[in-house]
């Protein structure tokens, strides 16, 4: 136990944490697991088994319709993260020191704040007789009230607000431990502005976007609070209607197969996320979290 | 906030309402008349030997607890009631509250504990029932169940009412603004017509028996249909109206059209009374859903014997013309109906004439029915 | 995060920048635009906490009636009180299974370390609402009973991770010199813990302690799943008004989570940073 390194907390001081995301992490998706092949019998109850009835089911095109549209919202929350976000993180990394950690610091506090306030602010915000509506309307923007609660769009909107700082720290880290010296180098070979970002700082910042786009990408697709608040329960994403197997329809083995499928694709992304980015995957996961 | 299901049926032919005004005028002036009418009547009950309201009613030798914990719709108890409750038997209580009975039978089933008091509707008793979550009723605890009318009780979801005593009935219909809305809607069809007229300013209930169960009646079938086709066919209507609907809600309706924010809502009678603009409330032509909630006790009550006592309590007619009062659901018990203000026992919307509901149903409690509706409520919220 | 705990690699001199004022000055109106983005909604939120008027959206004027109504709402307090116990109350358990993981993970080999970061990822990284009804399914098969004590144990498993990656990261920064030191001069490993490690880490576990209960405290989802009627945490409380639409009381007590969260981390950002200034100054290296 003993080596080069004087310090040595025993390791087994790791065994309590790792005992509990085995009891209450492990198991409970493997539940889960479980549950995916069970079927819902008479009024609720399961049975357990290796059907695969619930695959099925979610092969019909009503649910593939449920992942079409909760992947290209999710796609479009990142999208909309990455290009608020990158000029955003860019700018940031060439400020004064001093003055880094103080903007960071603001950007950070909005997003340890509870998710379910800052969406409920865009419920407020986007009301028809809100702030907002009547803001634009004396502005002369919009003809009459502001139709934008209810809709998908406020639900995108919502994500990106809500997950924007997700997308900011990896970025700004990515970009802040570019080497300028070699956009100096581009620049003082010629090339102009656009052509230096496109060939050099964009690909040296590539693992900041691929991580950045990753840790917001997930989550929104899994996500429950923003669709209910701003979705006008009309929205069928993953996230509400997951739960609403559990809280409405007790389908409890239908919704483990569709929380199940969703992991799975979101397992090979992952995979994907550090087969391509190699051993920086952890480093940059680790610094953006 | 109530589906409800349960058979009754009469006949209806159209609804007629009351012209907007007098009906504002006279709500807002129910008030002092019903207080007064109530007083007058407590004591006009109070004096008599059946509905009595003294605490060992029953005979129960059994002591009763200090505590009552209930689980229900919110505002689906008059806090008055409540409170009335708690000072004549010196106990406290605690509310909890559900949006739909699917919410209430989830978190039973999930092993949700604590209560002694729920309000499921039909189906959901029997649901429940079925799944071992609900304690057997002993009438000799509940003597005020000879006031309800006999045709509530015995009903197709709990036969010899072994699980469930009444608590109220309505039923489910289309409300709306006239200040906003030149027609008279009067049907269904119509209600699916006006959509893109007043794109924007629908919502439907958040429930699928309620949605799929107008569409199916708009197309000539039946509320419970089993048939995939059918319920098809009535997911794609309304598919067709979903562009032009603001809000799929069951708590926020009224809120919206009081707001303006919408004009046209699919909706539980009494919730309507909430909206103080002007407005009205049909029961569509093709026919809709009557539903009746329940007072139930729940599998493995702590407070059993003050449950009983509660139900027992709140089925004399004073207590159910305070509760109509405040909830603007018709009681089961027709003794209350005189005690209320004119106004609300006089309104079709809460009391439909007698010839009522040869169209009305009530929702089944067939696993096949909700499977069948999960699935087309999923098409639908996707569309 | 890099703002806690990582340190900025040595600060660049800033490089003289060719042309470019109207990029520079595009780069910085888009910066102050994100910052208004980020806080608009929030200051609104506040503002309209005090809102004196009727309709909920509708600004009238300034005041305070709203407040007495909503903390005079004994389900809202009660909501209240439940937030707050649960919330510590996962947040020791955390910080101490946290602190320990962060601290024995010094000392394994590559590939258990990578085993525990997988779980430690997993609960990070996977949707919530997937851990929720995996959650719900784990207690309700199980037959453990739904409420507090669910909400607790759940919540512990993020902020496990939360508090695991905040120690190690203050760990990693730590120059264990001062340890070594510690080691040289004799002493036993519980007392060089205790006066060395410990001290030096424990703004980190402070933190680390102050986010794991800031998010239970302001979680939703988790809570919807495991929790059973007549356990309604605050958020829950929020949630279940806000089905009825707006409502002042809503603003009221969603500003005031607000402020509780912003104290707790503000204060965990400025136990981290003292103790990173505090480790430069004394001289020694940051790391």
């Amino acid at each position: 136990m003993r080596d080069g390194h004087a310090v040595a907390e025993p390791r087994a001081l790791i065994v309590p944490a790792w005992g509990y995301y085995g009891a209450f992490l492990l198991v409970p998706l493997g539940f889960i697991v479980v549950y995916a092949f069970a079927r819902t019998t008479g009024f609720f109850e399961v049975t357990f088994g290796l059907s695969g009835a619930n695959f099925q089911r979610l092969w019909d095109p009503i649910y593939l319709k449920v992942y079409r549209a909760t992947f290209s919202m999710a796609l479009a929350g990142t999208l909309g993260c990455l290009a608020i976000g990158y000029p955003f993180a860019y700018w940031l990394g060439s400020r004064s020191h001093r003055r880094k950690t103080l903007l960071l610091l603001l950007i950070v506090v909005p997003f340890w704040t509870s998710i379910l306030i800052r969406t409920y602010a865009w419920a407020l915000l986007l009301a028809g007789d809100g702030p907002l509506s009547s803001l634009l309307q004396r502005l002369h923007l919009i003809g009459s009230e502001l139709a934008l609660l209810n809709t998908s769009k406020a639900v995108w909107i919502g994500l990106v607000y809500d997950y924007l700082p997700l997308m900011l720290f990896p970025l700004y880290v990515s970009i802040e431990r570019m080497d300028r010296s070699l956009v100096e180098a581009a620049r003082d070979l010629g090339l102009g502005k656009w052509r230096t970002f496109s060939r050099v700082t964009l690909p040296l910042t590539l693992p900041g976007v691929l991580t950045g786009g990753l840790l917001t990408f997930v989550p929104m697709t899994g996500e429950y609070v923003v669709p209910s608040i701003l979705g006008g329960g009309k929205s069928a994403l993953f996230g509400p209607i997951v739960g609403s197997q559990f809280l409405n329809a007790i389908d409890y083995p239908f919704g483990a197969a569709m929380a199940l499928s969703l992991v799975a694709v979101l397992l090979v992304m992952i995979v994907v996320y550090v087969r391509v980015l190699g051993r920086r995957a952890e480093a940059n996961l680790g610094a953006a979290l | 906030m109530n589906e409800g299901k349960s058979g009754y049926d009469r006949m209806i032919d159209h609804m007629r309402r009351l012209p907007v005004s007098r009906r504002n005028v006279l709500r807002a002036a129910w008030v002092g008349p019903a207080a007064a009418a109530l007083a007058a009547c407590s004591k006009k009950v109070g004096s008599s030997a059946s509905s009595s309201t003294a605490p060992t009613v029953g005979g129960s030798p059994a002591a009763l607890e200090d505590e009552l914990n209930v689980y229900n719709w919110a505002a689906y108890l008059n806090p008055k009631n409540l409170k009335a409750f708690e000072s004549e038997y010196g106990i406290a209580s605690t509310q909890d509250f559900y949006a739909s009975n699917e919410e209430l039978i989830a978190k039973l089933k999930g092993g949700a504990e604590g209560y002694d008091i729920i309000a499921p509707t039909g189906y959901a008793v029997e649901i429940l029932a079925k799944s071992g979550l609900l304690t057997e009723l002993d009438h000799a605890k509940i003597p005020n169940l000879a006031n309800v009318d006999p045709q509530f009780l015995d009903t197709g979801f709990d036969p010899g009412n072994r699980f469930s005593a009444p608590k109220d009935w309505g039923t489910t219909g289309v409300g709306y603004l006239t200040d906003h809305v030149s027609e008279d809607i009067t049907s269904w069809r119509q209600f699916f017509d006006l959509a893109s007229t007043y794109s924007g300013k629908y919502t439907v209930l958040d429930s699928s028996p309620e949605v799929i169960g107008a569409a199916l009646k708009m197309l000539g079938y039946s509320y419970n249909s089993l048939a995939q086709d059918e319920i098809d066919e009535a997911t794609d209507a309304l598919i067709g109206i979903k562009p032009d609907i603001a809000s799929i809600t069951s708590s926020n309706y009224r809120q919206m059209m009081q707001r303006e924010e919408s004009y046209v809502a699919l909706g539980w009678n009494g919730d309507f009374f909430y909206v103080k603009k002007p407005h009205a409330y049909v029961i569509p032509s093709e026919g809709s859903e009557f539903w009746l909630d329940n007072w139930c006790i729940p599998a493995g009550a702590t407070h059993p014997e003050l449950a009983h006592e509660f139900i027992n309590w709140i089925l004399t007619p004073e207590h159910q013309a305070t509760e109509t009062g405040y909830t603007y659901y018709a009681s089961c018990v027709p003794e209350a109906k005189p005690l209320l203000d004119s106004a609300i026992s006089g309104d079709p919307a809460i009391y439909p004439s007698d010839d009522v509901v040869a169209k009305l149903e009530t929702a089944i409690a067939d696993p096949l029915f909700l499977q069948l509706r999960n699935d087309a409520w999923t098409k639908f919220k996707s569309a | 995060m890099s703002a806690i705990g990582a340190t900025d690699a040595a600060a660049r001199p800033d490089v003289p920048r060719r042309s470019d004022t109207l990029t520079d000055r595009i780069l910085a109106t888009w910066g102050a635009l994100v910052y208004v983005f980020l806080y608009a909604p929030i200051v609104i939120v506040v503002l309209y906490a005090f809102n004196e008027s009727r309709d909920v959206q509708v600004w009238d004027h300034l005041g305070l009636s709203y407040w007495s109504q909503t903390w005079r709402d004994p389900t809202i307090r009660s909501a209240l009180v439940l937030s707050l116990w649960t919330a510590a109350a996962n947040a020791v358990i955390a910080t101490i299974l946290g602190t320990a993981a962060a601290l024995g993970l010094r000392n394994v080999g590559r590939r258990t370390r990578l085993g525990f970061d997988a779980f430690m990822y997993t609960a990070l990284i996977v949707p919530e609402i997937v851990i929720a009804i995996a959650s719900l399914l784990f207690f309700t098969t199980v037959g453990l009973p739904l409420g507090p004590i669910a909400i607790v144990l759940t919540h512990a498993v993020f902020n496990t991770s939360v508090v695991a990656l905040i120690c190690r990261t203050r760990l990693a920064g730590m120059d264990r010199t001062l340890e070594e030191a510690g080691a040289d001069l004799g002493a036993a490993r519980g007392e060089r813990f205790r006066r060395v490690t410990l001290p030096l880490l424990s703004p980190a576990v402070l933190a680390g302690g102050l986010l794991a209960f800031t998010f239970s405290f302001d979680d939703v989802v988790l809570s919807t799943f495991v929790s059973a009627p007549g356990s309604t945490t605050l958020p829950l409380r929020v949630f279940s008004e806000l089905r009825f639409g707006l409502s002042p009381k809503a603003n009221v007590v969603a500003t005031s989570m607000l402020g509780v969260t912003l104290t707790a981390i503000l204060v965990a950002q400025h136990l981290l940073r003292r103790a990173e200034r505090r480790a430069a100054s004394t001289g020694v290296a940051g790391g």
